[in-house]
């Protein structure tokens, strides 16, 4: 008995604290919190219906006021989340012919150019416009170009660029995803970030956005297959209040900061992965 | 007297709070109450995310901006889809 409620206040501080990380830099934290917990002595099996409940929970808790904080694009999240979607189901269909380990090098490999990508940039792309007001924040009809607020409530519109590229991108996430049942938060703020040039905080607040949708899913099929049990339950309770945490904080960082703790987030990921395969 | 409704903030809190009070009881090994808990835990947790696409449509809708309505739908297919498709070949 005592040794069953240690374990779940483990579950609990581990996915408060991954779930915070996850919303900052819109990683999810699944990736992070699932070799963890294999690390202590969960089987895979049992640790990955845990990682994508604290993942679900912590993107539910964020949405909400990620949406209030007009860091959200919808428009942009509904649109990728189709590529990333479908790609994500062809890999779980080829996830028998390919070999996990390839998957996690590729995985890996990827992370890390993404934080190298990130991390060696300077400075902020999108610069605040005078005259801009708190109603252009969030999305605008028919267009995926929007605006968001600065920690000092300034407002700074944006445009999106190489959008078929970018969806391509999250469409191989998607696959790769698939292939290893990860959400791939990891790599489709990034690419959004990087490649698509969409502001990191918008980046992330719209993977949140994405990852409810795929870690909704991915529950579904867990459910099906009988593995969601009790132990979610403390994931459920940390990822809630992690996500609400982290999008509470993230808008008050600079994007400068929340780029920076992205990138070291995504070399951890990159090595785990790595050392995993 | 009719009472104003909650705002978006609020409402996001209150079922925030909700949820967090179903999940602590769905950590008690007191059965059914823990099982019925980690049942509804786990419809809130598949069910919000398709309520917050429903009521995207819904409002894009009504600015009749059909282009992110349809894409909304598609999104649904796939996703639905694609869940289906994964339970059936894990039956």
């Amino acid at each position: 008995m005592e040794s069953e409620l240690l374990a779940a206040v483990l579950v609990g501080g581990l996915a408060l604290v991954t779930a915070t990380l996850g919303a900052i830099g819109g990683l999810g934290g699944a990736v992070l919190l699932v070799p963890m917990l294999v690390l202590l002595g969960w089987s895979p099996l049992e640790a990955a219906p845990i990682g994508i409940a604290m993942s679900a929970a912590g993107a539910l808790a964020a949405v909400p006021r990620q949406t209030l904080t007009g860091l959200t694009n919808y428009r942009l999240g509904v649109s990728l989340e189709i590529a990333a979607s479908f790609a994500a189901a062809a890999g779980a269909l080829l996830s028998i012919l390919l070999p996990v380990a390839a998957v996690q090098y590729a995985l890996g490999g990827s992370a890390v150019i993404a934080s190298m990508a990130g991390g060696l940039r300077r400075g902020q792309r999108n610069q605040p416009v005078e005259g801009a007001r708190m109603e252009d924040l969030g999305d605008r009809p028919g267009r995926l170009a929007s605006a968001y607020p600065d920690q000092s409530g300034r407002v700074i519109p944006y445009e999106i660029a190489r959008f078929r590229t970018g969806m391509g991108l999250i469409g191989g996430a998607g696959l790769l995803a698939g292939l290893t049942g990860a959400s791939g938060g990891f790599i489709k703020t990034p690419v959004m970030s990087e490649v698509m040039r969409v502001p990191v905080k918008v980046a992330a607040a719209t993977t949140m956005f994405m990852i409810a949708i795929t870690a909704a899913v991915t529950i579904a099929v867990y459910t099906s297959q009988g593995r969601i049990t009790a132990a979610i339950a403390p994931a459920v309770i940390g990822g809630l209040l992690g996500g609400r945490i982290g999008a509470a904080v993230q808008p008050r960082l600079p994007a400068t900061l929340v780029r920076r703790l992205l990138s070291v987030s995504l070399l951890v990921i990159g090595i785990v992965l790595v050392v995993r395969a | 007297m009719k009472r104003p409704p909650l705002s978006p903030s609020r409402a996001s809190d209150v079922l925030l709070i909700l949820l967090l009070l179903v999940a602590f009881v769905a950590t008690l090994p007191i059965d059914p109450i823990g099982t019925i808990a980690l049942a509804v835990l786990t419809t809130a947790l598949v069910v919000w995310p398709f309520g917050v696409l429903v009521w995207l449509a819904r409002r894009w809708a009504r600015i009749g901006d059909l282009r992110f309505v349809g894409l909304v739908g598609v999104l649904l297919i796939v996703a639905v889809g694609s869940a289906g498709l994964a339970i059936a070949l894990a039956g």
